[in-house]
């Protein structure tokens, strides 16, 4: 296991390369001269100390060797300087990415939580009036996009309701533990919308089949409890694989944050990101692209070992 | 005599017989579509809004442009069905105006993305090697990362535009129908009846033509319905952040946009909630007749 894990981990190298060249490659294809960046077209400046500036930054040298600096600074940590901020890009993204995964975390953990609740409660009761109500749940869910979840409820719980705060990360002068908690709540629970129903879809299936096992038939024939048969022996079987699609929500978990983030002014990465667009910040763009696909490829990793540890006849050699 | 009178009664016969090999599993599908009330639903919901798209004229009197001071931020009435919005302009001529850029940006989108996935896919699938490993790895890191970030970097270098929006989450989709085709490819190729057509001198051409692409299209159809879902949401989204379609054309994503000011978003709903409530009912009625297909055209699925 662990030299599978190293070799994994080794595998990520290439991978974030192969990351790391496209976008850089994307990004060179922008119109427009990367000098206007640091100093505006119209500013007023001679064309010698333009051409002196742009030989200091670099921007003279060809696309090739300008990716390998990068690549350079960027393995011993540094990822160069936001050219709308002007603040080292390791400072911006370290600020914010406490932030994101927090929201993530929650949303994952509420999801993932809930939609097993909701799945078994459906696949035991399958075909009453409470199967049906959380089965149409669930396809709303799946079918509602996070920015209208988003919109719809901050209108209804926090502007009709008054429950939660509009926004942000805590108020101004309460720093306290439950003034974030009650700041986090509202945009964890809607990201967490997609996951509760796709979980919740997903154990309901997987239920539904454990229930009709043989195994379970037999536990049910020796007079076991009804609760024990469906924990002990229907729930853990049917619960192996859900490791997996737990893993596969983490691309979509960043999307969320994206656009929730964007809404309730969260200090994340995802509303960093879409600053770092419009304002066509590339050293910011390339750290935070950087950063999502470690998080991303780091997510998978962690779910193949999970299913391996959870299931002993996976084997990884 | 005797003989071209046996081949002319024999022609048509086989004819006969082959036409009716050729349309009944469409027809079988039909009918199991026919049964199924959901997706029936969402067809009719689905052409339902495709109409109000195309008749938009007839629809509405209102001119989805028309700037009018005095009537701002009306809420609605019998003149204004969904109200107006901060520039006077009607919200409900804008939203089934809208309808016709977010339904197209969609069926183009899924119209581009499967050329370009069903080629590929079907190079990966028949070529094999290194050509077959460079594609399918290319398609896992597409895969790997959320398609907005993508996009949002992408729009962000060639600038926003409905022409542009389409295309780019038009490149963006084709790793799913690639691999669709390429798994349905390689289970063909090892198929009996097609190492006998092979074994029997068959050129390639025959090949994909005869058997594999009739054994593609079932998959296919259900790709391509799912993905005008995923397309519509995809532009729904880019174009509220204000990286999509811009205004003053009109689309469900922008028109969502006005809603990321809190004092539009609580004093007026209606300039919102009509553009939210069509990118629902889109998705969902698509959402339905995909399913609806795909139980229709693989009955293997609801036994």
């Amino acid at each position: 296991m662990g030299q599978y894990i190293q070799r994994r981990l080794l595998m990520l190298i290439p991978l974030l390369l192969l990351v790391t060249i496209l976008s850089f490659m994307l990004l060179q294809l922008t119109p427009g001269d990367p000098l206007n960046a640091y100093v505006p077209p119209d500013a007023p400046m001679s064309a010698a100390a333009r051409a002196r500036l742009r030989h200091q930054l670099g921007l003279d040298k060809p696309a090739a060797e300008r990716y390998f600096y990068w690549l350079r600074e960027t393995v011993q940590g540094n990822l160069g300087v936001s050219t709308s901020t002007f603040e080292p890009v390791r400072t911006v993204i370290g600020r914010r990415i406490g932030p994101t995964l927090l929201l993530m975390g929650t949303a994952l953990v509420i999801g993932v939580s809930l939609g097993l609740l909701f799945g078994i409660v459906a696949a035991l009761r399958r075909n009453t009036w409470l199967d049906l109500v959380l089965t149409s749940f669930a396809i709303l869910g799946i079918s509602v996009p996070v920015y209208l979840a988003g919109l719809i409820g901050l209108y209804v719980f926090s502007l009709r309701l008054g429950w939660f705060p509009t926004g942000g990360f805590s108020a101004p002068d309460n720093g306290s533990l439950a003034d974030h908690i009650w700041h986090l709540i509202l945009p964890a629970l809607i990201i967490a919308i997609q996951y509760i129903a796709s979980t919740m879809r997903y154990t309901r299936g997987a239920m539904i089949e454990a229930m009709t096992q043989d195994y379970v038939r037999t536990a049910r024939a020796k007079g076991l409890r009804s609760t024990a048969v469906v924990m002990r022996h229907a729930l853990k079987n049917a619960l192996l694989p859900i490791v997996t699609i737990i893993g596969s929500y983490v691309p979509a978990l960043i999307a969320g944050a994206v656009f929730i983030e964007s809404i309730f002014s969260w200090p994340g990465m995802g509303q960093l990101f879409i600053d770092s667009v419009t304002a066509r910040d590339y050293p910011l763009i390339m750290g935070l692209i950087l950063v999502l696909a470690v998080i991303i490829l780091l997510a998978n990793l962690l779910t193949d070992v999970t299913y391996a540890i959870v299931d002993p006849r996976i084997r990884y050699e | 005599m005797s003989d071209a009178a046996t081949t002319s009664a024999a022609v048509p016969r086989d004819a006969t017989i082959r036409a009716a090999r050729v349309q009944r599993p469409w027809l079988l599908a039909a009918r199991r579509f026919r049964r199924n009330k959901l997706a029936l639903a969402g067809l009719t919901v689905f052409a339902l809004l495709v109409l109000l798209a195309v008749a938009a004229p007839l629809v509405t009197g209102h001119n989805p442009n028309q700037v009018n001071l005095r009537d701002r931020n009306q809420g609605p009435s019998l003149e204004h069905l969904f109200g107006t919005d901060r520039t006077g302009r009607d919200t409900f001529a804008r939203t089934i105006y809208a309808g016709r850029v977010s339904l197209s940006v969609g069926v183009v989108a899924v119209a581009i993305s499967l050329l370009i996935g069903m080629t590929l896919g079907a190079v990966a699938g028949f070529k094999g090697g290194l050509v077959d490993s460079v594609i399918m790895r290319s398609t896992d890191v597409m895969m790997t990362f959320p398609p907005i970030v993508i996009l949002l970097t992408v729009a962000a270098i060639t600038g926003p535009g409905v022409g542009k929006t389409m295309v780019l989450i038009g490149l963006l989709n084709w790793p799913i129908a690639c691999r669709l085709v390429r798994a349905r490819l390689l289970l063909i190729r090892s198929q009996d009846y097609v190492l006998a057509t092979i074994a029997l001198g068959a050129p390639d051409r025959r090949i994909i033509v005869r058997h594999a692409l009739p054994n593609v299209i079932d998959v296919l159809v259900v790709y391509a319905t799912l993905g005008i879902a995923t397309a519509i949401l995809l532009e729904a989204g880019l174009s509220f952040l204000g990286l999509g379609v811009q205004p003053p054309t009109p689309s469900w994503g922008n028109m969502l946009n006005v809603a990321r000011n809190v004092s539009v978003l609580e004093g007026a709903p209606w300039q919102w909630l009509p553009p939210g409530v069509a990118i629902v009912l889109s998705v969902l009625s698509v959402n339905f007749i995909g399913d609806g297909l795909q139980e229709a055209l693989d009955p293997r699925l609801t036994s």
